[in-house]
């Protein structure tokens, strides 16, 4: 049911110049869902993920967000993107802030509360992800887990509906990445809709609703992680996955 | 069977394999002639320098530059000599690795040493140079008593000049920051706009400014336009320095713009802000730690500019000093205009240096 729908791509192509980036990407996202997109560096998983919030605009097709359009010319992207948020690999905490300035400048500067009761709901968002006692430190003086963690509390303090994840584990150490992926894993329990892009594929494995595997900008196969990553359809896929496997990352 | 080569066995068969320590006595050498240059150069300058002044003054002045020369001098000779010793000593005892330390520590002293003389002969030069030819450059530039008379109108025309630079350099950041945001939009639309920000940013940034100065003074009485052709000389060349820098300050803010790394504006946006709250809260402020030395560079450069006004009849510092100077044959006033400048411009370097190594200590482990 499209009432159901929160986020629909509908046969989306995206270029930069003559280079096609994404060509024909069917997918839906149905609220509480999480989806998981795997696949070579280049096939197109994160560029797929600005589009949907607006960071990038698409040449063909159209993208809808709990019903309405919100691609092509004339769309109030800043209020999409109060709804749709977003963490990204490198962290990009703002450098000049405290963690907790990090936290509540959004929510404050937008209109939607005051500072007091942002800072409540800061400080209680990093009790949550156990960083409470570095709200007055900046970014500089964490470590990269705990910057990642600080920058999936800021996005969810704008209390989204989806949280983009774009490979928000690729630039942390090993022994860093499992307090990250716990409070992903958290989220998923907790109902939030999630499109994520990772290499962790146990982790894809375990936590996904639905997987896709893109190549070259499409959608090869899509479906449950028991089918992509237990009997997958498509060579494309069995090609990957037996990639990923001898690299240790499966 | 391979032979093994006949240098290794011999090192292998000493004590040590560690390299003997550096010469000493070279460099002792070479500080001791620069020692007896700079207290003969010491000697000449205090000499000349004091040949007006009272026998018993003078041989105070002399006994006092020599001591404070050997003092120095001597001082750093003196360790470097006995460093040398216990270097020697050293060695003879076997323990190479202490005679490397003392050796080091030598040959520190005796770099040192000749660093001051060096310092030693260049002040004395300067001396030299003030005071030779019967005090020519002391009775020119440095008359104490025209310095005395011509400083308190000079420190109050100087007043003048700190009114056009502030004004000007608000007007020039301000202006500057427009036309950057201007030389910046993007999109087809503003392509009208992004080319008259260059043309202009380029125009002025090869006028010299005395010209623009020249130009915006003189011409604008002159065009008999109302309003604009009537006002204060001092605003004309406000505006002709705030025109002229707003072209520097503008380039400084796009390169300063452009260093902020996009994935900065990228989480900006995905948190919902506005592209205004974007600039204001996240870009401006990293840009202004970023762009801080520079731009009190282009605010000294300003400062510095102000004295141009002097050839549009504006009264400032300068142009009372030429008065004192033309009426008194003597450059003395011009002195008092150079150490006004000064000492206005160091403690807004140190300040800047200061607050910029705040917010570092502040922001980073």
């Amino acid at each position: 049911m499209s009432d159901q729908q929160l986020v629909q791509l509908d046969r989306v192509t995206k270029k930069y110049g003559e280079h096609v980036v994404l060509r024909d990407i069917d997918l839906e996202v149905r609220q509480h869902e999480v989806i998981t997109l795997i696949g070579a560096s280049g096939s197109g998983k994160s560029t797929l993920l600005r589009c949907v919030n607006g960071l990038e605009e698409i040449q063909g097709g159209r993208i809808l967000f709990d019903g309405d359009v919100v691609s092509g010319p004339g769309v109030d992207l800043v209020a999409l993107r109060r709804q749709v948020g977003m963490v990204f690999q490198s962290f990009n905490l703002f450098p000049h802030m405290s963690v907790l300035k990090n936290c509540t400048v959004a929510p404050v500067k937008n209109g939607q509360v005051n500072e007091a009761t942002a800072r409540t709901a800061a400080m209680e968002m990093l009790q949550r992800v156990g960083l409470a006692d570095k709200a007055d430190s900046f970014p500089d003086r964490l470590s990269g887990g705990q910057q990642q963690r600080v920058a999936i509390a800021r996005s969810l303090l704008m209390q989204p509906r989806v949280l983009l994840l774009d490979e928000i584990t690729s630039a942390l150490d090993p022994e860093l990445v499992v307090e990250v992926l716990d409070l992903v894993r958290e989220l998923a329990h907790g109902g939030m809709t999630m499109i994520l892009t990772t290499h962790e594929m146990s982790f894809a494995r375990e936590i996904s609703d639905r997987v896709c595997f893109l190549s070259r900008g499409t959608i090869v196969e899509q479906g449950p992680p028991e089918q992509i990553f237990g009997a997958p359809v498509e060579a494309a896929t069995q090609q990957f996955l037996r990639r990923v496997t001898e690299a240790g990352r499966l | 069977m391979t032979s093994v080569p006949q240098e290794t066995v011999e090192a292998s068969s000493s004590a040590t394999l560690l390299a003997p320590p550096p010469r000493t006595d070279r460099l002792i050498a070479v500080a001791s002639i620069l020692t007896v240059i700079a207290l003969a150069v010491s000697y000449l300058a205090v000499s000349v320098a004091t040949s007006k002044t009272p026998g018993s003054i003078r041989l105070l002045a002399t006994i006092g530059v020599l001591l404070i020369v050997v003092g120095v001098l001597g001082a750093s000779l003196a360790a470097a000599t006995k460093a040398a010793g216990a270097s020697r000593a050293a060695r003879r005892a076997g323990d190479i690795v202490s005679a490397r330390h003392a050796a080091a520590r030598s040959r520190h002293h005796s770099l040192r040493s000749m660093a001051y003389s060096g310092f030693f002969v260049i002040l004395a030069a300067v001396v030299l140079l003030v005071c030779a030819d019967d005090f020519a450059v002391q009775e020119t530039f440095f008359r104490w008593d025209l310095i005395q008379l011509s400083a308190g109108d000079i420190t109050k025309a100087f007043a003048i000049n700190v009114l056009i630079a502030c004004s000007a350099q608000i007007l020039a950041m301000l202006f500057g920051l427009v036309l950057a945001i201007g030389r910046s939009l993007p999109g087809d639309s503003f392509r009208p706009l992004r080319v008259l920000a260059v043309m202009y940013i380029d125009g002025f940034r090869s006028l010299p400014a005395i010209v623009v100065i020249y130009l915006i003074c003189l011409g604008l009485p002159l065009s008999g336009v109302p309003v604009i052709s009537d006002a204060n000389p001092i605003a004309y060349a406000i505006i002709a320095l705030s025109m002229t820098f707003s072209a520097y300050n503008a380039e400084l803010f796009r390169s300063g713009m452009e260093s902020i790394h996009h994935s900065q504006i990228s989480a900006a946006y995905s948190l919902g802000m506005s592209p205004a709250s974007v600039y204001r809260l996240v870009v401006l402020p990293q840009v202004a730690r970023r762009l801080a030395p520079a731009m009190l560079g282009a605010f000294v450069m300003l400062q510095k500019d102000t004295a141009l006004v002097n050839i549009v009849g504006i009264v400032d510092a300068f142009q009372q000093s030429k008065i004192y100077s033309g009426n008194y044959y003597n450059l003395s006033s011009i002195v008092v205009v150079c150490v006004l400048f000064i000492a206005c411009t160091i403690p807004q370097t140190r300040f800047v240096d200061y607050q910029l190594a705040k917010a570092r200590r502040r922001e980073t482990a």
